[in-house]
């Protein structure tokens, strides 16, 4: 299983589940990080938060945040 | 001609939608800014007439959802369904329509009219796709007007479309989400239970309450336990919570998101062609330079420098110009009015105390200007994204920036405030211990006045440079230590949209600097004017004889030191004299707790009433200059403490309240700034003399 913070910038990905507390998945949900919503990584420098395209739109997720977002690369 | 009457207009939409540009578009400078009741959301409203109606504009916080996460979206959700606006315009980002339609799916369940206005729609042609806005309007049921906010376009038809609504000449029609089978039965069933309990206060839309039950809206169930038969509802409603749960092996409130998303992607496949991979190029292409792993600090310290730079810079001489105004306005007011009681008041007290402090406005208005127009074009969600892993280290969060940005420059108070948005207590706690080290505007004169008597001109901007650097560098400090120490544990999640950057407008510059400027100027007629009285009279009374022979200088110093709040500043001494300073300089500390500008202010009386002839007065940086007591390793040493001590009693009176209420971490703080303070104070005067940089 990989999480958003294993896929390199640039790379697509579609998301299959979030763990994490309800309030942080809910809140994901609705910025439109639904599971299998495809998302493309924009910039994953490593350490520090992750930039995705989701929905035509940028977003920027804290690192911890992005461990627990749990993807299939595609 | 009599008024047709008076409409109430909402404007909702999500951050960077173009929803600010908007509204002062439609309302222009008529706008009114204050706060929604009980919450310290910012409400902004303007009134303008159109057409024999007066319409009022209400600017909602812009928000992506209107669930229960944070304030700003219960604020928003509260105005509609209290205060029952008329219609609501939805500013809705036409380049980015799936996210900002899923806000329109909930607002329509709020059952209020809805007018959609498609903002940037030029930025849409641009990119060489199109919007069928006719077909929108028919898959919505609704009216969608195309607008471009930064161009003033399309207003009037809003406006039309407003009033032809309201006058019935326009009908809409109710197309909501469709939620499927499964959840459309188990909403139908508590909705069916809420309807037949007999107290819910009018105006609540019950589909609404139904859908937020499903989802577990923190703020619903709470609002529905309180009303009679409430709990059997929500024990009704955890039932079907469980049921969709089991069926689709997923939250019920994510199934719900999922088919609100569903529903908009399905009128943008209809409603729009998409050129492909349209979207970001330019925004893109720079995010890539600003977020890099290796650049992004260094252009963040470049563009923190750039706006000092611009600040000082251009400031200078208008800053001149006020003080030169102060200086005359002294110099008339000594002449028209006999010497006395009265003129020393006047010149001293109002002149002195107050005039030091306006005359920075210039300089705090084009330090407005320049954050202003970094937070318009963007580039401040970039900021928080590189910091992020920077606070992390350091045991803050990157939604902590925030916070510390709105302290810099503006206001510790609002700062404290915006911790909220931190959803773990240690972590807003924290926040809040280390935002009132920031230079706020308060501090920025202290900073100026002091900088500019007794450091270079070409150093001034560096000067001023290294203390922004050092403010953040001890907040930084502070909160390491207190996340190894008090608060240990993990922090929390930072999630962040990043809008394109676009180029600000001069007009949304302008009134955004106005705005805050605005507040400055208040506090300086009202707070900051009542101290400088105080203060003046402090020093002025009790009233001593002359004795004979004595010259007026030495009289003027005697009375200065024996008055009320010289024998406070000598019973003071003591303790700052490691500091390297005297009596004067502790009273303008502890009458700058009331208020950082009136160190500044204090100053100003001390030495104005200093002055043996009033017509000949300085201004306040001269004067300090040519004091033998000052050195710049003093006035280092004395900014220093002015950096770190204790927040203003309004800071911490808000620190308080936000802290739980908490005395014990109130104290906490007091006693942590005041030593700190003290410490480094001491270093700097102690260490720069062993160095040889004088006394």
């Amino acid at each position: 299983m990989k999480s958003l913070t294993d896929i390199k910038s640039g790379r697509p990905a579609v998301i299959i589940f979030i763990h994490g507390g309800r309030g942080a998945q809910h809140r994901l949900c609705e910025l439109g990080l639904l599971p299998g919503e495809r998302v493309t990584v924009l910039q994953n420098p490593g350490a520090g938060p992750v930039t995705i395209c989701v929905k035509g739109s940028k977003l920027s997720i804290g690192h911890g945040l992005a461990q627990k977002i749990i993807v299939r690369e595609e | 001609m009599a008024a047709k009457g008076k409409l109430t207009v909402g404007l909702a939409g999500n951050p960077n939608s173009g929803k600010s540009t908007i509204f002062n578009n439609l309302t222009g400078a008529h706008q009114h800014v204050g706060n929604y009741p009980g919450v310290t959301v910012e409400k902004k409203e303007g009134k303008i007439v159109y057409k024999d109606y007066e319409i009022t504009f209400v600017d909602l916080p812009g928000t992506y959802s209107l669930s229960a996460h944070s304030e700003d979206e219960i604020v928003a959700r509260d105005f509609i369904i209290k205060e029952k606006p008329d219609i609501v315009v939805h500013i809705v980002d036409a380049s980015n329509l799936e996210r900002n339609l899923y806000l329109y799916t909930q607002l329509q369940e709020l059952e209020v009219p809805v007018i959609l206005a498609m903002n940037m729609s030029d930025v849409v042609e641009k990119r060489g796709s199109k919007i069928n806005y006719a077909g929108i309007s028919r898959l919505l049921g609704k009216l969608v007007i195309p607008t471009v906010g930064n161009k003033n376009k399309g207003m009037d038809e809003l406006l039309n479309a407003v009033i032809d609504l309201h006058e019935g000449k326009i009908r809409i029609e109710k197309i909501g989400v469709d939620y499927g089978e499964e959840v459309k039965s188990e909403f139908d069933k508590v909705t069916a239970g809420i309807k037949k309990m007999p107290d819910v206060p009018k105006g609540y839309p019950l589909g609404w309450l139904g859908i937020k039950l499903l989802e577990n809206d923190s703020w619903v169930t709470g609002f529905i336990a309180q009303l009679h038969g409430g709990p059997a509802i929500l024990l009704e409603a955890e039932k079907s919570r469980t049921h969709l749960k089991k069926h689709f092996s997923d939250d019920p409130e994510v199934i719900i998101a999922d088919r609100r998303y569903g529903f908009i992607s399905g009128v943008c496949t209809e409603a729009q062609t998409r050129s492909p991979e349209e979207r970001h190029d330019l925004s893109d292409k720079i995010d890539k330079v600003v977020l890099n792993r290796f650049l992004g600090l260094p252009i963040f310290a470049l563009v923190m420098y750039a706006i000092f730079k611009f600040t000082f810079t251009f400031s200078e001489p208008v800053v001149g110009w006020f003080e030169t105004f102060f200086e005359k306005a002294g110099e008339l007011a000594a002449k028209v009015i006999p010497e006395g009681l009265t003129q020393s008041f006047v010149v001293d007290g109002l002149i002195g105390g107050v005039g030091g402090v306006l005359g920075f406005f210039p300089l705090v208005l084009f330090m407005f200007f320049a954050i202003a127009f970094f937070e318009d074009s963007g580039y401040m969600a970039r900021a928080a994204f590189v910091m992020d892993r920077i606070m992390h280290k350091f045991g803050l969060h990157g939604k902590s920036f925030l916070p510390m940005m709105i302290s810099t420059n503006g206001c510790a108070v609002p700062g404290i405030m915006a911790s909220r948005t931190l959803d773990n207590k240690k972590d807003r706690l924290i926040t809040m211990m280390v935002t009132p080290f920031m230079i706020c505007g308060a501090k920025l004169p202290i900073f100026a006045l002091f900088i500019g008597a007794f450091f270079a001109q070409e150093q001034g901007a560096n000067m001023m440079f290294l203390m922004y650097a050092l403010s953040v560098a001890i907040a930084f400090g502070s909160a390491w230590i207190l996340k190894k120490s008090v608060f240990k544990g993990e922090t929390s999640h930072f999630v962040m949209e990043l809008p394109p950057y676009r180029i600000p407008t001069i007009q949304g510059l302008l009134l955004k600097m106005w705005e805050r400027g605005w507040l400055y100027l208040k506090k300086a007629g009202t707070i900051i004017l009542l101290i400088s009285i105080i203060i003046w009279a402090g020093f002025t009374f009790p009233q001593r004889e002359t004795k004979e022979g004595e010259g007026k200088e030495v009289a003027a110093a005697v009375q200065m030191e024996q008055s009320f709040a010289g024998r406070i500043g000598k019973f003071v001494e003591p303790a700052v004299r490691p500091l390297g300073m005297d009596w004067r300089g502790g009273v303008a500390l502890m009458a700058g707790v009331t208020a950082k500008e009136v160190v500044v202010s204090t100053m100003g009386t001390i030495y104005s009433l200093g002055e043996v002839d009033p017509e000949e007065a300085e201004p306040l940086k001269e004067a300090l200059q040519k004091d033998p007591s000052w050195s710049p390793l003093k006035a280092f040493a004395f900014l220093m403490f002015c950096l770190i001590y204790l927040p203003c009693f309004v800071a911490m009176a808000v620190f308080y309240r936000e802290s739980g209420p908490s005395l014990e971490w109130t104290l906490f703080l007091i006693f942590w700034t005041t030593v700190m303070a003290w410490v480094a104070s001491f270093i700097v005067y102690q260490g720069g003399r062993l160095l040889g940089f004088g006394g």
